[in-house]
């Protein structure tokens, strides 16, 4: 019998709560901040000057830089808990003797996707937001073409919190994206191992039997096992000299 | 003792010679038949070393295709009669995976631009002949995709699907694209929907290059009713300028009036290895800093793939002088950190280029007296204070001057090579993996045949024994598999719960409580 895996409490998830809510307060003034000082502008046209292109792409570019510092810390957040839990859930069910001692998981494919957690999570919220504020963004250029004033403000506000919320959603699809793929290549990996003894153990039964079929006396039968384990042997040295060559 | 053919040491009892495949001393059989199955299947491990065919597609790097060779034949060894049936799913796969990481590297070079920034002038420089249409009204509304071909000149031609055109109808309808609207209506392009969406992708073998423009097109330009329908043009070059791995994507811009098609660029700026923006030399507008803020916004965290291409260079009164004026100014705006945030990055990454001068230089002898860009060539020529008879001296200044080969040089150099090392690394990283299964595997099915040969010394009990230690592994093993199976339904039930609290956590961010 397997036991059942130990619950794994989450580490990083309190933190992540308490980092994101903190961000939520500062935000909220960065979004008046912001709208703010973009309902103040002139119309932003295909007519306007690029003195006015690059003062909107300041107040832009001012916004994604201070969230820069609130998505990198829960992005590495993140990184961590999930890093955290799949060490954890890999230490359980390698933990557990029977397995240990019987089926031997091969963990390296699964360990590198952990690995590559960081390039695959960081910087994603960013890179929606940053999409979302820009002057190719349909909604953002029908909001920077309007006149100056509290309408203006309230819809960039609006607009804002949007891309935040958009931010969120990408990150939390890359997340759930990740671990899938994290549990995929682990769940491909404890069935590896049981079809291998599977394998290993059908072909030594087939080996022995179709040996004392085919045979007339024990001699016969002890060579056409021991010719056929030969050929096995020769394929797995081939193999070996194969990869074991220079590259 | 040694290899009967080529004199490497073999061991004892050693079928093939590992290294040039010739058969060794083999055992003998009593029964014919079984005689003549065990030399077959010795001559089918033998074919394996000898076999040097390794497909083209590995060909594009020496270390990879040396892998991919490795992978190749290991995977024959193993697909045979003697060792499939001992090799699992998953070896298969990683296998499977590896191959295909190693085939065909591609890099995409994306260009955006306004319409009439010169993006199809730059793309015809680039690859030596005028495909891409020049023409005043925007041709390029689809992706149209330009790559080196072994077996010769194509054009492949995708159509979109029912469900994508209906998200692009809506796309066109909710960004009041009127121009599109009213063409769509006035070619009767709506008569021929049914006969395009959901098509195949269509193949075009084209004999010259003059055919192949025509095809093209065919396809993409705006005065037909079929370019509404198509999703992609493919354009395989068996003359190709370019390495072979690149793979120039003509887009229809970031600001192509139905938001579908832009999104289409969108995607591509932020997948591709490199977006060459393409932007008039005579002056920077503001227009154009919002298209060149966008691709930034597009590619943030990756300035170094960005590539401001001022073009039309010819277009300027003193091309040489105005351009050292305007290219101090570019970079007061290029150098901020909205952009390269670098000086030195913008300088790098900025280059101006006269792509319809470099093909004309490139094409004088074709160029007659009469042909209009006889008086175009002559018209450039002179605010270089320089007559057509003066061209043959200075043709290599004024081709340098036109920057086509030194684009082509840099896209080499810190596109091509530099991701080609990033996946070169990766096939290597791959490959140690697979290699270092395989071997696991390969020392564990040694083991088991040298028991099975001790086995087998111990005489007719001591097989049947053994026989029903395996059967008895064998039971053992599918009652595991069931518990394992609930381990796995238990793990993902937990992960799911996992990831729910996570992404709530997350949400916070948002004012979720």
């Amino acid at each position: 019998m397997f036991p059942t895996i130990p619950p794994i409490p989450p580490k990083y998830i309190p933190i992540i709560r308490e980092v994101a809510k903190m961000a939520w307060k500062w935000l909220k003034n960065k979004f008046s901040e912001t709208a703010e000082d973009t309902g103040k502008l002139e119309p932003v046209t295909s007519e306007s000057t690029i003195e006015d292109i690059v003062k909107i792409n300041e107040i832009f570019n001012s916004f994604k830089e201070s969230i820069e510092i609130q998505s990198t810390e829960i992005e590495s957040k993140i990184i961590a808990e999930i890093s955290y839990y799949a060490d954890e859930l890999c230490f359980a069910v390698e933990g557990s003797i029977s397995l240990l001692s019987k089926y031997k998981i091969n963990s390296n494919r699964f360990k590198r996707q952990i690995e590559k957690l960081n390039s695959g999570i960081g910087g994603t919220m960013q890179k929606e937001v940053s999409k979302r504020i820009s002057l190719d963004n349909p909604d953002c250029k029908r909001v920077v073409k309007m006149l100056p004033g509290s309408k203006k403000e309230e819809e960039f506000k609006l607009l804002l919190i949007a891309a935040i919320n958009a931010g969120i959603v990408a990150i939390n699809e890359k997340v759930e994206l990740i671990v899938a793929n994290i549990i995929d290549d682990f769940e491909f990996a404890l069935n590896d191992c049981i079809e291998l003894i599977e394998k290993e153990s059908n072909s030594q039964i087939r080996l022995l039997a179709d040996a004392e079929l085919q045979s007339i006396d024990f001699i016969e039968m002890k060579e056409i096992i021991k010719n056929n384990a030969d050929l096995i042997i020769c394929s797995c040295e081939l193999i070996q000299t194969i990869v074991g060559e220079e590259v | 003792m040694n290899c009967k053919k080529c004199g490497i040491k073999v061991k004892e009892g050693q079928l093939i010679c590992y290294k040039c495949g010739e058969i060794q001393e083999l055992p003998t059989f009593s029964d014919v038949n079984m005689s003549s199955e065990f030399l077959e299947k010795v001559q089918n491990l033998a074919n394996v070393v000898k076999n040097d065919n390794l497909s083209t597609d590995y060909m594009w790097d020496v270390t990879v295709a040396k892998y991919a060779k490795v992978i190749e034949s290991t995977k024959t060894v193993l697909s045979t009669e003697i060792m499939s049936d001992k090799v699992t799913t998953k070896m298969f796969r990683d296998m499977d995976n590896m191959l295909k990481r190693c085939k065909n590297a591609e890099f995409h070079i994306a260009l955006v631009g306004a319409i009439k920034a010169g993006k199809s002038t730059l793309i015809n420089a680039l690859l030596g002949f005028e495909l891409a249409s020049t023409r005043v009204t925007p041709e390029t509304a689809a992706l149209t995709k330009f790559r080196s071909s072994n077996t010769g000149n194509y054009v492949k031609v995708s159509f979109y699907s029912t469900s994508d055109w209906n998200k692009l109808w809506a796309s066109a309808n909710n960004s009041n694209a009127e121009v599109f609207l009213e063409e769509y209506k006035l070619l009767n392009a709506e008569s021929q929907k049914n006969n395009w969406l959901d098509k195949g992708t269509l193949t075009f073998n084209c004999e010259g290059k003059d055919a192949l423009k025509e095809e093209i097109l065919k396809w993409t330009s705006s005065k037909s009713h079929t370019h509404y329908f198509v999703k992609e043009v493919e354009v395989g070059l068996k003359d190709f300028n370019m390495p072979a791995e690149v793979v120039f994507v003509d887009t229809p811009g970031l600001d192509d009036v139905v938001q579908y098609r832009s999104d289409i660029t969108r995607d591509y700026i932020d997948r591709a290895n490199a977006v060459l923006v393409c932007v008039k030399s005579d002056a920077l507008t503001g227009q154009e800093m919002a298209t060149i803020y966008s691709v930034f916004a597009n590619t943030r965290y990756n300035p170094e793939k960005v590539y401001i291409i001022a073009t039309q260079l010819d277009t300027l009164n003193r091309p040489e002088e105005n351009w050292k004026e305007q290219r101090n100014e570019w970079l007061k705006y290029l150098k901020r950190v909205d952009c390269f945030g670098s000086e030195e990055l913008a300088a790098k990454n900025l280059v101006a280029v006269s792509g319809y001068f470099y093909t004309l230089i490139k094409d004088f002898d074709n160029i007659s007296d009469d042909d209009d860009r006889y008086f175009e060539l002559s018209s450039i020529l002179n605010k270089f204070r320089l007559r057509m008879e003066n061209l043959g001296e200075h043709s290599k200044r004024l081709l340098d001057f036109t920057s086509v080969e030194l684009l082509k040089r840099k896209l080499d150099k810190e596109v091509v090579t530099n991701y080609k090392a990033i996946l070169i690394d990766d096939i290597r990283e791959n490959f140690l993996l697979c290699k270092s299964e395989i071997t696991e595997l390969m020392h564990k099915m040694k083991t088991n045949q040298q028991e099975v040969i001790e086995t087998s010394e111990k005489g007719i009990d001591e097989i049947r024994r053994k026989r029903d230690e395996y059967a008895q592994k064998l039971e053992e093993t599918a009652t595991d598999k069931k518990e394992m199976d609930k381990l796995l339904k238990t793990i993902k039930l937990a992960t799911t719960k996992r990831v729910e609290e996570l992404t709530l956590a997350i949400k916070s961010m948002g004012g979720a409580n």
